[in-house]
């Protein structure tokens, strides 16, 4: 049994890594088709989120695309949102999670698949100088500023040779679909980037790098407060979660380096149909 | 140096120890035969089983070692954000510390 955890953290983080999911995804389904409960599943799921996100985010802020103050702002209502989450998890039917699960797992699939539309390009470019000005900017603190003005800020884009930079806009929109992006990790144990992502990027009007990289940051941070409240409920088995977290980050790094060599279209179809029948299967196992 | 590679080598160091610990916890549990399954020591009687030497208890305790982890990148913010005058994001980082701990403690 050990062993075939070892074997599905990898898988998950393996895959996750390739199809650019949090592994959550694959993981949760997984572990339930061998017999774990659904909460324990959620639990342990969480659990490999956070690890699968840390490992992340030390390579996206070496590339200066994570924008930490956006992700702090967003973070205020994903957190509640997971924490929120992560207590309804324990009063709402078991089979309602598993409809929930397939309901995400659909629109998942759609933007994987779909990923060259969902992703946009940057829409705003302010000019550079602006974001030198963003300094001089009163150290302040005002709550409209906080919720509807958010300073430039701009990163260098290896392939384009080129700084980026942008501002994000509509943020108290962005604050409202995080809240309901944090319950959806809460609830089901998944990072939630799958929603974060084009939020940021259509509604937020943030570059999708930098959108990828400050979601990766904030998945780490919703699902360490999901993690706190499944495991102060008692279904975080610390060893199977352990074995899982290690496997899952092991096998994210794997996939990282072997992505570019993989048919990524190709990969996407068909891993959308098995992710699919697995969130499927969810249904009827519960 | 700035908040980004503040924050990455915070995480860098804190992760690496996190992630040795747990592979040593692990072996520890597999070579003297016990029993990964078992269910989670709740905290409040976790500090009693640490000093018994309960592995299971080490394990627990390097696995939030490792989920707070996030927790810490914002305390860092935070701090930084003291340092430097910026209440704004001083403000933000306190409150989604504030969420954070609230709900290790009281989750």
């Amino acid at each position: 049994m050990d062993l075939l955890l070892v074997v599905i953290g990898l898988s998950a983080g393996f895959f996750g890594a390739l199809l650019g999911l949090g592994g959550g995804m694959i993981l949760l389904p997984l572990m339930v088709l061998i017999g774990f409960p659904i909460h324990e599943a959620i639990g342990t799921s969480i659990v490999a989120v956070v690890a699968t996100s840390v490992v992340g985010a030390i390579v996206y802020l070496q590339t200066g695309m994570t924008n930490v103050r956006i992700a702090l702002t967003l973070q205020v209502l994903t957190t509640l949102g997971a924490v929120s989450g992560s207590y309804i998890a324990f009063v709402v039917e078991e089979r309602l999670l598993a409809y929930l699960f397939f309901a995400v797992a659909l629109f998942t699939v759609y933007a994987m698949t779909k990923r060259e539309t969902v992703m946009l390009p940057p829409t705003v470019a302010a000019d550079e100088s602006a974001a030198e000005r963003e300094d001089a900017v009163s150290p302040g603190f005002s709550w409209r500023e906080w919720a509807f003005a958010q300073p430039v800020d701009r990163y260098w884009d290896e392939r384009e040779q080129q700084w980026v930079t942008y501002q994000a806009r509509r943020v108290p929109g962005g604050l409202v679909v995080s809240y309901f992006a944090g319950m959806l990790s809460g609830l089901l144990g998944i990072g939630g980037g799958a929603v974060q992502v084009p939020v940021m990027n259509l509604v937020m009007g943030i570059p999708t790098k930098a959108a990828v990289a400050t979601s990766n940051y904030m998945v780490g941070i919703t699902a360490s407060a999901s993690a706190f409240v499944y495991f102060n409920q008692g279904v975080v088995r610390p060893g199977v979660a352990a074995i899982v977290a290690l496997g899952v980050a092991c096998g994210a790094q794997l996939g990282a380096r072997l992505v570019k060599r993989m048919p990524a279209p190709l990969l996407r179809k068909i891993f959308a149909v098995v992710i699919l029948l697995m969130a499927g299967s969810l249904i009827f196992r519960v | 140096m700035q908040l980004h590679e503040l924050i990455r080598r915070l995480l860098i160091v804190w992760v690496g120890t996190a992630m040795l610990l747990l592979l040593v916890s692990i072996l520890v549990v597999w070579f003297t035969g016990g029993n990964l399954h078992d269910p989670a020591i709740p905290i409040s009687d976790l500090w009693g089983n640490l000093a018994n030497g309960n592995a299971q208890a080490w394990m627990t305790l390097v696995l939030i070692l490792l989920l707070i982890a996030p927790a810490a990148t914002v305390f860092v913010a935070f701090i930084q954000s003291l340092i430097t005058e910026k209440r704004r994001e001083a403000v933000t980082a306190m409150i989604v510390l504030g969420i954070l701990l609230s709900s290790l403690w009281l989750g």
